[in-house]
């Protein structure tokens, strides 16, 4: 695959003594939404950290855009943007405070008309910008966080559960973003429990049970995956 | 340009962050109370001095007025004799509490003179003075543990660490900035009242350099050891804020008084008083004693008086200042049995020093502001030769025994202390 920008190969890793990655293997082409789903220790999480280079595989090779994230974590991480679920911003400082300060981490100075525009992007009431993030609902977090990934501007986007606690009608927002973010060709990979999101809006789902990827369901022609054989499937690996 | 806006950012959420903020700005608050205090100290101790030249010329030209022999002069005439405070010494009082720094002494025996006042203030010296070594010793260290201790751990707990470090993209560009602003401020903190205090004092620019160099180590060493204990990737804050604060307890509490239980212990020796009650008995018994008992003794140990007129049944007071001076002669080796104490001493608390920066830091800022055992022993030593002066002055018309005037009496010139110490007149 020539236009491959995540590639796990043979991918496990170790934590705390036990083995949470067991030769995990799949690839994800430039501008595709792939979604993991997975129970609880299933290893999704890992799968993020592993990718961006927190994570140092005990086997095999996580690697960005061609380049290893355990040997190259620096050059990797200038490609991804991160999007965690609890959506951990600093809750004193306002959106605007949050994004400027995020982003001169990676050395970006942004203009105020590329921060309003991806709040505006997020649909973050304008009146809400200038106040601390401690006085926002869950679901406002989440839109600065996402607004935050937006503004990287980086080929691959990395998103932990990113619709936990959204109501629908942000999860609805949320969903446009992604699709507008993929038809751009990025990257995204993400790890959910929301059966019905991934299959809404990746172009492929995967079922990861006890550290490997037991089953891909790949979208048809017109973009839709079969959502009952995947639930049926991952209800089945839940159960066992 | 990233860079400066990346240090801009930081700066700006330094000042958001309020708890840090707020303990720098009590650090602040601390450092300039302890400056504002010493620098009083010394403004009084100045002052005391300049009275005390003041009275004592005074008193002592009254009293020649009322003199009718050379020796009731000299018993009568005390001299100003001081320790002034270096430019250092508002921050770092040091032996100065303990030990004399302002003494009137005159002919007679100069051991008692000297250590009748060798415990000035114990009560003041056993609680410690609030001063900027204080500050620098023990307030400091607290400060750092407190700056940097959650630096790592409040980010991981909050889940924004991975969040961080991938935006960051590394550790080393994520936290370098955040830390040295931080130790940046904790350092202008601590030292702007120091360097307000010592321009007041008008130090030197290499004295500044080196108290400030002082201080930075200190400060580097603090820091080094929180982030040591802090960048351990399993512990909570919790954790990380018992482990430094205990460390803070073992270096600048534990070690000290160990060490002060330790020399005490195995450095036995006497104390100043004694040096003094044997003086003072030889003096006493003297007077029991026949005169040519003394004279022998003070003869042998001066022969440049030994063709002095024979004594003779009544009073005379060349034989008054003989015992006196018999009696500082018998005190003597005690005297450097006392000094060869204290230096011992003080030669192993330099050695726990090693274990303490509490201690190094103020054993450091002691001997910048010349108020340590070495300067309070060259002040002593002055003391002596000062003394010396005022014997040589007075013995010619005693032990030649020149007949009493006012107009011989005025021609004894005794140098001020400044002069014969070769102090800065100022």
């Amino acid at each position: 695959m020539s236009n491959c920008a995540l590639k796990a190969s043979e991918l496990e890793v170790i934590r705390g003594g036990k083995a949470v990655l067991t030769g995990m293997s799949f690839e994800i082409k430039q501008g595709e939404v792939f979604a993991l789903l997975g129970g609880n220790g299933a290893g999704k999480s890992t799968t993020l950290l592993t990718f961006m280079g927190l994570l140092k595989p005990t086997r095999g090779v996580a690697e960005v855009m061609g380049q290893s994230a355990a040997e190259q974590p620096d050059a990797v991480r200038s490609q991804i943007a991160y999007l965690p679920e609890s959506a951990a911003l600093y809750d004193h400082l306002t959106a605007w405070e949050n994004l400027t300060y995020f982003l001169s981490l990676s050395q970006c100075r942004p203009e105020p008309k590329a921060l309003s525009d991806a709040l505006d992007a997020v649909s973050l009431p304008v009146e809400s910008r200038g106040k601390p993030l401690k006085s926002y609902s869950k679901g406002m977090r989440q839109k600065v966080a996402i607004a935050l990934a937006l503004l990287r501007e980086t080929p691959v986007l990395l998103l932990d559960e990113p619709t936990s606690g959204l109501d629908p009608s942000a999860v609805e927002d949320f969903h446009d973003i992604i699709e507008r973010l993929a038809s751009n060709g990025v990257t995204i990979l993400m790890v959910t429990h929301d059966l019905y999101g991934a299959c809404q809006v990746a172009n492929r789902v995967g079922i990861l049970r006890a550290g490997q990827l037991v089953d891909v369901f790949e979208a048809d022609a017109d973009g839709n995956i079969e959502i009952n054989t995947v639930r049926d499937l991952f209800l089945q690996q839940q159960v066992a | 340009m990233n860079l400066n806006f990346r240090i801009q950012q930081e700066f700006f959420f330094l000042l958001k962050s309020k708890a840090v903020l707020g303990v720098m700005t009590l650090l602040l608050i601390m450092s300039g109370v302890s400056v504002v205090l010493g620098l009083n100290y010394v403004a009084a101790e100045r002052q005391e001095i300049v009275e005390l030249i003041q009275l004592d010329t005074e008193e002592r030209a009254h009293k020649r007025t009322l003199a009718y022999d050379y020796g009731g002069a000299a018993y009568d005439a005390f001299h100003a004799a001081w320790n002034p405070p270096s430019d250092l010494t508002f921050a770092a009082i040091g032996q100065r509490d303990l030990n004399p720094t302002l003494m009137r002494i005159r002919a007679l025996a100069i051991e008692g003179q000297i250590y009748e006042t060798d415990s000035i203030n114990p009560e003041l010296a056993l609680a410690g003075r609030f001063d900027f070594a204080f500050v620098a010793a023990y307030l400091l260290p607290l400060v750092i543990v407190f700056v940097f201790y959650d630096l790592l751990a409040a980010e991981r707990e909050s889940g924004r660490l991975n969040l961080l470090t991938v935006t960051a993209q590394n550790a080393r560009s994520l936290w370098s900035i955040r830390i040295l602003l931080r130790f940046i401020g904790v350092l202008i903190a601590v030292l702007l009242p120091l360097w307000i205090g010592m321009s007041v004092e008008g130090a030197s620019v290499g004295l500044m350099l080196s108290a400030t160099l002082a201080i930075t180590l200190e400060a580097v060493f603090w820091t080094a050891l929180v982030l040591v204990i802090a960048t351990r990737p399993n512990f909570r804050s919790e954790t990380i804020a018992a482990i430094s604060v205990g460390t803070w307890i073992v270096l600048t509490l534990a070690i000290p008084i160990a060490g002060k239980v330790y020399i005490e212990s195995s450095v036995t020796g006497i104390k100043g008083s004694e040096v003094a009650l044997v003086q003072r008995e030889s003096v006493n018994d003297a007077w029991d004693l026949p005169k040519s008992v003394t004279m022998d003794a003070f003869y042998a140990s001066h022969p440049e008086w030994a063709n002095s007129a024979p004594l003779h049944e009544e009073w005379h007071w060349k034989w008054y200042y003989a015992f006196h001076q018999v009696g500082d002669e018998m005190a003597a080796g005690l005297a450097q049995e006392y000094r060869a104490t204290m230096l011992a001493r003080d030669e192993l608390t330099a050695r726990f020093s090693l274990l303490s920066p509490a201690v190094a830091i103020q054993r450091r800022l002691e001997a910048l502001a010349q108020t340590n055992l070495s300067a309070s022993l060259a002040f002593e030593d002055q003391v002596r030769d000062y003394h010396e002066e005022i014997r040589r002055a007075y013995y010619p018309v005693l032990f030649e025994e020149v007949p009493f005037s006012k107009e011989r009496l005025a021609q004894i010139a005794i140098p001020d202390f400044s002069e014969s110490a070769g102090l800065d007149s100022e």
